[in-house]
């Protein structure tokens, strides 16, 4: 089993290498001129030009912009000063990291709270109302975009109701639109791959086994069917809350939430690649992490999976040994 | 099935009720005309009658796009709250009047423009500028002509200062007296505000007892202290007891009109919008006009808010490729275009908005002259479709042009602009392809000949002359010996140097400058937009500095009943 984490965590390594030399090569390559934008709006001379160039670093080869960055971020391990506020990158995330991560937790916890009972709840009543309004429900909710559904959460709750703030995040009321916003289609996507979770484990032997041995329908459900049913839904719940967090910027934007979304689009309109970079990195290890959390809950939940992982170790073991020998 | 089908029908039915709800019944506007919108509340910012009020509000929220550092560095900079934090030597308003702020106007004033505070003789590369010696901030530090040293040094070392490389030393020769060492004497127009209204003076002490440097907190001199800041959601300003200045020289941008001044920052316009019609902000500058018409005096909330819209000062300008791998390098297909250019269907598809030019300039500018509008050309001709058409088919065969599409280039949020121009071009026989991007991809994508014919893009600056230069400087191109949109004329170039000159700067050579344009089809005017501020009513003097900044501490509020 060690061995497999281990394995993982080199490739993680691997991953997140690759994510900074594809970001900063696309970064590189798409069209777009930093410094034109920061002294956009001025009168400057092609002197005073190339002088902001030579200081950002950005008047050397691909290559050579390559290896300082790769050098700069992996080896010591410093994404950089932002171009246009002069703050250290890192700074800047970690002041709005937390705030994209609860906002993350939160929509995560609402949508697998409301999307497994009712999905579960579905799946149990196979074409009953239930079902059948999931159905809908989740129909509507996948198909409404975000920055829609934020607005007219907005004119509801803000302008005719007045009872929450249209943007921020100083109060705890500032959060409620963020949180339903990000968490609808969630709720939807969970209640769907629980319901069809269910469905898979319902007629399943050891289901019918233990309706024949005369267990209680309710322990049937909830001892027999759920653990096994829930075990995909978890991954795909883990899976969705890397999505969730790396998918806030439509939603940061309207609320003006000041998180890590709202600072990759500002960051991309000004092309201020070490802001750019850092946060793409970020997620991208954020979103291999959870992967890899997910994999071992997954093993733990399932013997199964387990029982390969450690014969996957066991092969490895012996084949070394042969070697050996 | 057919109770699913019911249900599916119910449900959705019930979701657009809602929705509708929600949006207010799909309400109409009102049919409003340019009329009614330029002028609106027009004497609000009429700097020369200021009634006080003597009322001090106690919060004033205003809406501001996001900030991520609160650093008081760059000649560009337009962070919230650096106004009312921090003090330049000099300030300019709204009108272009100077103003000194830190400079001591019982002093100096022995240079050739009178202006109090400095003294500078002509033809000399020195300029000596005094300030008060009673200057402190707000960690209580005592501010001395070392620490504008310092802002000065400090600025030109690290932060975007473009047209500071004139500037060879600054020195402190006592306590409250600065020289400053030009390479050459001030003498284009806007350079010596250039200069002076644009470096925020830091006490040294200050900036070296913060953590962050001043660039997460504001440690100035001016009438306002920071009381709070959480990155990227709002600051939060309080009136400073302890500001320097004396009570009676205290201009109008150093008043404390406000007890706080909370900036939340939302960059959306329509969840500004929203928090208007919640009652979370009292102002906000900005917004379309478009997205005003609730606060208008006949809209849905115009017993709370008013509006002032005002032309916003940019030329919106069409410029043709006029290298030979363009299409647009023959003058005739380039007079074509502009000939079919009928800016005053343009406005009306794109909302009725926008206002009429008649010149490549803007009547807001200072050096602005009605004469501009008198030359005829393609930016002045305003006449019936049938003659347009004709002019338009003469330069068109002139050109030999045989329907080949042009490359139109565009930023995308500009979008509805650039399929209305194409589509008016379409009327007249001239087809476009185009191609949207972002700022950053426009500029990149220029900078090759063959990738581009019709670029639309706007221009500001306070003077004309800045704009005009914006536009066709040849210093804003890699090679230098030529125009971002390919014109290689000397003879004009030179035109726009003496215009720029404080000498040259002239309505003739202005003039002739324009008349090049027209002749050689350098450019076009289409339209000037408008802007609008949104702000509650218990405002009533809108105080904008010389960037259009509003400074809430220097407006007037008066107490509104129930308020």
């Amino acid at each position: 089993m060690w061995r497999y984490i281990l394995k993982r965590l080199f490739w993680l390594l691997v991953i997140i290498l690759c994510v900074g030399v594809l970001i900063f090569s696309i970064m590189y390559f798409v069209p777009g001129d930093p410094v034109q934008i920061l002294l956009s709006g001025e009168s400057y001379t092609q002197e005073y030009y190339l002088e902001v160039k030579h200081s950002l670093g950005l008047d050397k080869g691909y290559f050579a912009q390559l290896g300082d960055y790769l050098y700069q971020t992996f080896i010591k391990f410093d994404f950089g000063t932002s171009y246009t506020s002069k703050v250290p990158v890192m700074q800047a995330i970690m002041e709005r990291l937390p705030r994209t991560f609860l906002l993350g937790l939160f929509s995560i916890l609402i949508s697998a709270g409301i999307g497994i009972p009712l999905g579960v709840s579905a799946g149990l009543h196979r074409n009953g109302f239930q079902d059948q309004g999931l159905l809908i429900f989740a129909m509507i909710f996948i198909s409404i975009p975000q920055f829609w559904l934020g607005l007219e959460l907005m004119l509801l709750f803000s302008v005719k109701l007045h009872w929450l703030p249209t943007s921020g995040c100083a109060t705890a009321l500032a959060w409620i639109m963020p949180v339903i916003c990000n968490s609808i289609g969630g709720i939807a996507m969970n209640a769907r791959q629980s319901r069809a979770a269910v469905l898979e484990t319902v007629r399943a032997d050891f289901v019918t086994t233990a309706r024949a041995k005369g267990v209680a329908e309710q322990k049937v459900i909830w001892k027999h069917m759920m653990p096994n049913a829930l075990i995909p839904v978890i991954n795909a719940v883990g899976n969705s809350f890397a999505n969730m967090i790396s998918g806030t910027v439509v939603i940061e934007n309207l609320f003006a939430f000041p998180g890590i979304g709202q600072y990759v689009l500002n960051s991309m309109g000004s092309r201020d690649y070490p802001a750019i970079r850092a946060c793409v990195l970020l997620l991208a290890t954020f979103a291999a992490v959870v992967n890899l959390i997910v994999d071992l809950i997954y093993a733990h939940l399932d013997p199964r999976i387990k029982a390969q992982y450690i014969a996957y170790g066991a092969r490895k073991k012996s084949r070394g040994g042969l070697a050996k020998s | 099935m057919k109770s699913f089908k019911r249900v599916c029908a119910m449900l959705l039915a019930a979701v657009m009720v809602l929705g509708l709800a929600a949006c207010g019944g799909g309400e109409t506007q009102s049919a409003v005309t340019n009329d009614d919108l330029v002028g609106q509340n027009a004497d609000v910012t009429n700097t020369g009658n200021i009634t006080k009020s003597g009322y001090v509000a106690d919060t004033v929220t205003v809406a501001f796009t996001s900030a991520t550092s609160l650093s008081p560095w760059g000649t560009s900079n337009n962070t919230p709250g650096n106004y009312e934090v921090y003090e330049c030597l000099y300030e300019e308003d709204i009108t272009g009047a100077v103003i000194p702020i830190l400079a001591d106007k019982s002093r100096g004033g022995n240079n050739p423009d009178g202006v109090p505070g400095y003294d500078h003789e002509a033809g000399s590369l020195e300029y000596t500028v005094y300030i008060y010696d009673y200057i402190y901030d707000h960690a209580g530090n005592h501010v001395t002509a070392d620490d504008v040293v310092f802002s000065y040094n400090y600025q030109h070392d690290n932060a975007v200062t473009s047209g500071w490389d004139v500037l060879q030393k600054v020195e402190a020769l006592d306590d409250t007296t600065v020289r400053f060492t030009f390479t050459h004497e001030l003498d284009g127009v806007g350079e010596w505000e250039q200069l002076f209204i644009y470096c925020f003076i830091v006490d040294e002490d200050s900036w070296n007892a913060s953590p962050s440097h001043l660039l997460n907190e504001m440690i100035g001199t001016g009438p306002y202290a920071q009381l709070a800041y959480t990155s990227g959601a709002s600051l939060t300003l309080v009136a400073y007891p302890g500001y320097w200045q004396k009570e009676e020289l205290r201009p109008q941008v150093s008043q404390q009109n406000a007890g706080k001044i909370v900036y939340k920052f939302i960059n959306e316009v329509a969840t500004r919008v929203m928090a208007f019609k919640n009652d979370e902000i009292d102002i906000s500058d900005d917004i379309d006009t478009i997205n005003t018409y609730d606060f208008l005096e006949t809209g849905e909330y115009g017993d709370k808010f008013n509006v002032w819209t005002y032309p916003a000062g940019l030329i919106y300008s069409m410029w043709l490729n006029c290298s030979e791998k363009s299409l647009c390098g023959d003058v005739n297909m380039r007079k074509a275009v502009y000939y079919a250019m009928d800016t005053d269907m343009l406005i009306a598809l794109t909302g009725g908005t926008n206002l009429p030019v008649n010149s490549y300039s803007n009547n807001s500018n200072v050096d602005y002259d009605p004469s501009f509008d008198e030359i005829e050309s393609y930016n002045s001709f305003h006449g019936p479709q049938e003659e347009r058409k004709a002019l338009v088919d003469q330069y068109l065969k002139a050109a030999g042009y045989n329907g080949e599409p042009l490359m139109f280039l565009y930023q995308s949020d500009m979008q509805d602009v650039v399929t209305a121009i194409i589509n008016i071009l379409g009327m007249y026989g001239i087809t476009c392809d185009s191609r949207g991007t972002d700022h950053a991809g426009a500029a990149s994508i220029l900078e090759d000949p063959t990738q581009w014919d019709i670029e639309y893009g706007q221009w500001g600056g306070s003077y004309l002359v800045q704009k005009w230069a914006h536009a066709y400087d040849w210093a804003n191109t890699t090679a230098g010996d030529h125009t971002v949109n390919y014109i290689y004329d000397q003879e004009w170039q030179d035109l726009l140097m003496l215009v720029q000159s404080k000498e040259g700067h002239t309505t003739e050579n202005m003039l002739k400058w324009l008349q090049m344009m027209y002749d050689n089809a350098y450019g076009m005017n289409l339209f000037n937009s408008t802007k609008s501020i949104v702000y509650r009513d218990n405002l009533h003097f809108l105080y904008r500095n010389n960037k259009l900044i509003i400074i809430p501490g220097a407006c007037e509020y008066h107490e509104v009943s129930g308020s």
